[in-house]
């Protein structure tokens, strides 16, 4: 935070550096004297300098305590003729008091213009917006004094004609700060947790280890292998489970977060992820076995043309396999009997009449877009 | 619905190549519509002086409607002639595989290829007789057993490679690359084998059935459309119903036996196949049936899978298959082949076809030829090395881009270079047997 | 013939959802029909080139592959051999859908025409459609004559890559149990529809997006045989190919994939192959010593094998025991199911079902959940490697790895 004087940009300083001698001047451009009263820091060190929004004229504390304790008065710098108030002074954020003003005009600016993009039809529209703000602004802070006026005076009636809007959107804007702010002070915690929940486990594992380890010996000792076995099986399962529990545990504390700002909808938020869903038991089949329906494979089924083979030693010993063969036979017999081509081809199971007009020559003229099997 | 009808289902057979009748003959007579535009422009673009093998009509007796043009077009064969034509070439592959020995499967496979080849693509485009030895070689890939080109070409006296390789690619772009076919002579096996469970029908009568049933599979299936219209479950039992109709009634009223309790309670009991009062409990079959329904409800579904309703449809569907086979008994081999019925209803038709081929195709070593040339020319080199995103521009398309020489057109007429198709005069592949 | 009024309209409501539906569907539903409402008619001469009627007009079968070629837009390349090509591509109308193309160049080797595995790969994979194996989604022919393939797009490599790669790949029994599982499902399936796929290793096991492993390379498969149908002794890589093939035997059956499950499995386990020999002799001896010596007693019948040569040594055969010190990670479940798939006699084998009714399935830990297997990156071009390797090659010889020691399997992370 400096406190520098404003480099020669107002008619204070200007007036100011014509009169003092060099060494004034290098005081004054740097923080040790106040343009108002003289002081230099040598003789005030905790000197603090502020400024009035007004004309951005600065000055030391004491000046400003001293001129306007007792009420309104001017502001001392030759030329400002502008009645300031005690309240009215703070200290400035930005070293170049022009950064300042400009700062805080678009502050002021933002108040009033503080529409988004999901309020605008199109893209289009959103950025002519932008661009009238600012222009608005660009009048405001370096334009001349009428564009100065006229742009302050649109500016308030804006401001006149959409309370209503604007204070909406200033709340929506409000929301969104306090969520944001909540969701990283909630992955915050998380993290600790989870850095918490992994030592602990590390801890837990070790333990068991070193208990498993122990019942290890004593079953060898005792001369119980299996023992060695189901431990292990024991400890991959909890394993397991431990990463699965968390897994949970984070899934529904983060459902929790979310379901707090379930109402407002927050844009660009992205979807949290839900916990697992709960599986049912691993079908090793996919889902996709194949049942017989019409015939039953029996054991017993047989040709006299494959007889012969069953006894052949090159077909036993390759491991040929005959049930395999009769099983194909089987459902070659029956897979397609209740297939009724003419009916479901020319309603449109399968290939539709549409492709099948495309498959009969040339029918595509247009030659676009085929529809192909 | 049935997990075997499912399965079947997601064949490519059943996806690609079946059709229901009217559809069928829909893309047949397309396929002969289309290809006779395309050779009368390709007969009319040909420099003056092959006209004369585009002679006017000579062999006919009606005006030809089609030489009002400048230059007289051929007569064209119509689709039921290509039909005739498919049908007695379809026979003379078979006898091509009879004669080199091969194996059922293969030549069944073959004749699949080739009638299935001849739905997109017209007799009068592709030479038929070069065609039914590719599909030959390429069926006995398909099948497995793959056999150097050399050796089969010996076998049909065919001395160089390229007149049968020049088709192969052709014929599998024709079948939509699928090539998988499923016959029904496994299926008879499983159906005898099934039958031979019941006690009440004598060996000798099944071994009989079975016989002629394969001899109706070997002969009848492949030389009808029954492929296109029907399951090869379906066609089995149909021939194994000409064989010996009991039988394959047997079979059907077996399978389709379940009858609806008059409540809908849950008993099973009335639901088993009769041969499996044994081991299988029905329970344990539901559980993973297809059809995922508890026990209790399998009532429903059973009906409709092996119900009364559906038995008397599938009954349909076999009697029709029936008729579809009974036009070309394994008795009808003797009309194919015999020497009159061919002077008077193959001769004529093949004549008519030497006028109207198609010249750009007929040939199919100059064919193969030319679209490698063609595909070096355009691009560089095939596809290879192509920039990302390639639009649909530059995916040069085939028209509308002249090539820098015309393809050398060999004159397709009486005279022969090297394979080309035997003009009227017998087999291909010597003689016949 | 009169022209059939179905031609015509409508029925574009097509293709009602099937449980497994079938990919080569898949791709046109988003692609509305054109001809709603055609009479067929005939494309108009002017379409062919102007004038001259020089170029080579299509015929309409021609037509309609350069419909379904130009569904695809070809992308940059992955991999090449001299097998084939593949490229990685995109839906024209999807971008976001990829695929792998692979183009089956005309070999100069093979004289007869297209190449067996080429019509294999055609065959099998059009036929299978599972989650589990590798999705063929169309298949159309280059200006060329080539065959394309074009395949799901698989990213993230093959199982052996997570295997190999001790280092950073850590994986434990619930991941081997899941990829056990979808590697035994897609055997099964394949069996099931009366396929024998003899070519099963870790190479052959590629991951797609979702980490789901995807039987590929359909090169060597062939349907069961007929009985009295001879065929060939000479398929499955060495490492992974069971004793009745190196005994060469003519008449087998699906028993001979199961073993080389059984030997993926145990790769999984320790993370290396399991029997690892360079010539075919070796090969039976490391079985013999590792499994078990064939005899009589164990396998009736199989010192009749054509080339039948064992060690003079006899082994007995071991017992489940013997595994449970080396493969005891997956538990004694997954012991027996291992040495049910090692069994020597294919007829004592366990076979896919019964693989999959195992109890070992049951019994924890659970098979981790495909979207937390382990993965690895840069499977893009380890895929175009894969699928441009000529299928049905037998090519261990240049996978070196017997030389590498066996490694052990690290299950202090848990998951």
């Amino acid at each position: 935070m400096s406190r520098r004087a404003p480099p020669g940009a107002r008619t204070a300083a200007a007036a100011s550096s014509g009169s003092t001698s060099s060494s004034a001047l290098a005081a004054i451009n740097t923080e040790d004297m106040c343009p108002v009263c003289k002081t230099i820091r040598y003789l005030n060190k905790d000197m603090e300098f502020l400024i009035n929004p007004e004309c951005y004229h600065s000055m030391c504390s004491n000046c400003v305590n001293r001129l306007f304790n007792d009420g309104p008065n001017q502001c001392p710098y030759a030329g400002c003729h502008r009645t300031l108030r005690r309240k009215g002074f703070r200290s400035a954020f930005f070293g170049d008091l022009a950064v300042e003003r400009e700062v805080d005009i678009r502050r002021r600016v933002a108040a009033v213009f503080n529409q988004v993009e999901d309020d605008f039809e199109t893209l289009r529209d959103y950025n002519n917006y932008l661009q009238m703000v600012e222009d608005l602004t660009f009048d405001l802070v370096s334009g001349t004094d009428a564009q100065r006026r006229a742009a302050e005076a649109t500016l308030q009636q804006w401001e006149a004609e959409h309370k209503a809007d604007i204070e909406r959107n200033r709340k929506a804007g409000k929301e969104a700060d306090e969520q944001s702010r909540r969701r990283l002070a909630a992955e915050r915690e998380a993290a600790r947790q989870r850095r918490f929940e992994a030592l602990r486990e590390a801890e837990e594992e070790k333990r068991e280890r070193a208990r498993s380890r122990e019942e290890e010996l004593d079953s060898l000792a005792q001369g119980e292998a299996g023992a060695a076995g189901g431990a292990q099986r024991v400890q991959l399962k909890k394993r397991g489970q431990a990463a699965a529990s968390r897994a949970v545990e984070a899934a529904v504390k983060s459902d929790v977060a979310a379901a707090d700002v379930g109402r407002l909808s927050i844009r660009g938020l992205k979807e949290k992820k839900k916990a697992p869903p709960p599986d049912g038991p691993y079908d090793p089949f996919g889902g996709l076995d194949f049942m017989p329906s019409r015939y039953k494979l029996r054991p017993g089924l047989t040709h006299p043309g494959v007889e012969k083979y069953k006894v052949d030693p090159a077909h036993i010993t390759g491991g040929y396999n005959f049930d395999e063969y009769a099983a194909r036979a089987m459902f070659e017999a029956f897979a397609g009997l209740g297939v009724f081509i003419e009916d479901e081809k020319e309603v449109g199971i399968g290939l539709s009449a549409g492709e099948v007009a495309t498959m009969s020559a040339g029918i595509a003229a247009v030659g676009d877009k085929m529809e192909l099997d | 619905m049935a997990a075997e009808d499912a399965r079947y289902r997601q064949t490519s057979q059943y996806q690609m190549w079946s059709f229901s009748p009217t559809q069928l003959a829909a893309m047949r007579e397309n396929t002969n519509a289309a290809a006779r535009t395309r050779i009368a422009e390709r007969l009319a673009s040909l420099p003056a002086a092959s006209n004369t093998t585009s002679a006017p009509t000579s062999s006919v007796n009606t005006p030809d409607p089609e030489g009002a043009s400048i230059s007289a077009l051929p007569e064209f064969l119509s689709a039921p002639e290509e039909a005739q034509l498919m049908n007695f070439y379809t026979l003379e592959l078979l006898r091509a595989g009879d004669h080199a020995e091969m194996p059922d499967e293969i030549k069944a496979t073959a004749a699949a290829f080739f009638r299935r080849f001849y739905v997109t693509n017209s007799i009068m485009t592709y030479p038929p007789q070069e065609m039914l030895i590719v599909a030959l070689f390429f069926a006995c890939k398909a099948e497995g057993s793959f056999i150097s080109i050399t050796e089969f070409g010996k076998q049909f006296g065919k001395d160089n490679p390229e007149d049968i390789l020049a088709g192969e690619f052709l014929l599998c772009q024709g079948l939509r690359f699928a090539i998988d076919v499923k016959h029904p002579f496994r299926a008879l096996r499983g159906a005898v084998m099934e039958l031979s469970t019941l006690p009440d029908i004598e060996r000798n009568r099944l071994v009989a059935a079975e016989h002629r049933a394969r001899e109706i599979l070997r002969f009848s299936a492949l030389m009808t459309d029954a492929y296109f219209h029907y399951t090869p479950s379906q066609i089995m039992l149909a021939a194994l119903s000409l064989a010996d109709r009991g039988v394959a009634e047997r079979l059907i009223t077996q399978t389709f036996h379940y009858v609806a309790p008059p409540f809908t309670s849950n008993n099973n009991s009335g639901s088993e196949t009769p041969a499996t009062s044994g081991p299988d409990a029905p329970s344990s079959n539901t559980k993973r049936n297809a059809a995922p329904r508890s026990s209790n409800n399998s009532g429903e579904d059973k009906s409709q899978i092996i119900g009364s309703h559906i038995r008397d449809k599938v009954l349909g569907t076999i009697e029709a298959c029936r008729d579809l086979l009974s036009k070309e008994l394994p008795e009808r081999r003797e009309h194919w082949t015999n020497k009159t019925v061919i002077k008077a209803q193959i001769t004529p038709l093949r004549k008519k076809l030497t006028k109207c081929r198609d010249p750009d195709r007929w040939n199919l070593v100059e064919l193969q030829r030319v679209r490698r040339e063609q595909a070096t020319k355009k691009g560089g080199g095939s596809d290879d090395g192509e920039p990302d995103d390639r639009t649909l521009e530059s995916d040069a398309a085939v028209f509308g881009e002249a090539l820098p020489v015309p393809p050398k057109r060999r004159k397709v007429g009486a005279t022969d270079g090297g394979g080309g198709p035997g003009e009227g005069k017998g087999d291909p592949f010597g003689g016949p047997l | 013939m009169a022209v059939s009024p179905l031609v015509a309209p409508t029925s574009d409501a097509f293709k009602p959802s099937r449980p497994i539906s079938s990919p080569f569907k898949r791709q046109t539903s988003a692609v509305p029909s054109s001809n709603g409402n055609g009479t067929p008619r005939y494309p108009p001469a002017a379409r062919s080139a102007p004038g001259d009627g020089a170029a080579m007009t299509l015929d309409p079968i021609e037509q309609l592959n350069e419909d379904e070629k130009r569904k695809y837009v070809k992308g940059k390349k992955l991999g090449e051999g001299t097998y084939a090509n593949v490229y990685l591509g995109h839906v024209r109308h999807d971008p976001s859908t990829l695929v792998a193309i692979k183009k089956i160049k005309v070999q100069q080797q093979y004289q007869d025409g297209m190449a067996p595995d080429a019509v294999r790969e055609l065959k099998y994979l059009r036929e299978l459609q599972h989650p589990n194996i590798i999705s063929l989604l169309s298949v159309f022919s280059s200006k060329d004559q080539n065959l394309n393939l074009v395949l799901e797009y698989l990213p993230l490599g093959d199982l052996e890559m997570l295997i190999r790669d001790v280092d950073r790949v850590r994986y434990g029994a619930g991941d081997i149990k899941a990829w056990m599982g979808m590697l035994t499902r897609a055997v099964w399936f394949c069996h099931d529809n009366f396929v024998l796929h003899r070519d099963i290793k870790p190479n052959n096991l590629l991951i797609a997006a979702d980490g789901e492993v995807k039987l590929a390379d359909f090169g060597l498969a062939r349907s069961f045989a007929d009985p009295g149908r001879r065929m060939t002794a000479n398929v499955i890589t060495r490492w992974y190919r069971p004793p009745e093939l190196l005994f060469g035997a003519r008449h087998y059956g699906g028993a001979v994939d199961i073993w080389s499950v059984g030997m993926v499995f145990a790769e999984l386990i320790i993370r290396a192959p399991f029997l690892a020999g360079n010539t075919e002799v070796e090969q039976i001896a490391l079985i013999c010593k590792q499994i078990g010596t064939p005899t009589e007693d164990n396998w009736p019948g199989v010192t009749q094998l054509r080339e039948y040569t064992v060690p003079s040594e006899v082994v007995p055969v071991w017992g489940k025991e013997a595994y449970m010190g080396r493969f005891g990670a997956v538990g004694a479940d997954g012991v027996d199911l291992l040495v049910r798939t090692v069994a020597l006699d294919p007829k004592k084998r366990i076979t896919a079902r019964e693989m999959l009714e195992h109890r070992w399935w049951r019994t924890d830990p659970k098979p981790t959940r495909k979207e937390d297997l382990p993965r690895k990156s840069g499977g893009e071009e380890k895929m175009g490697a894969d699928l441009k390797r000529r299928n049905g090659i037998l090519d261990d010889e240049t996978n070196n790895r017997g030389a590498k020691v066996a490694r052990k399997l690290d299950f202090g992370q848990a998951k």
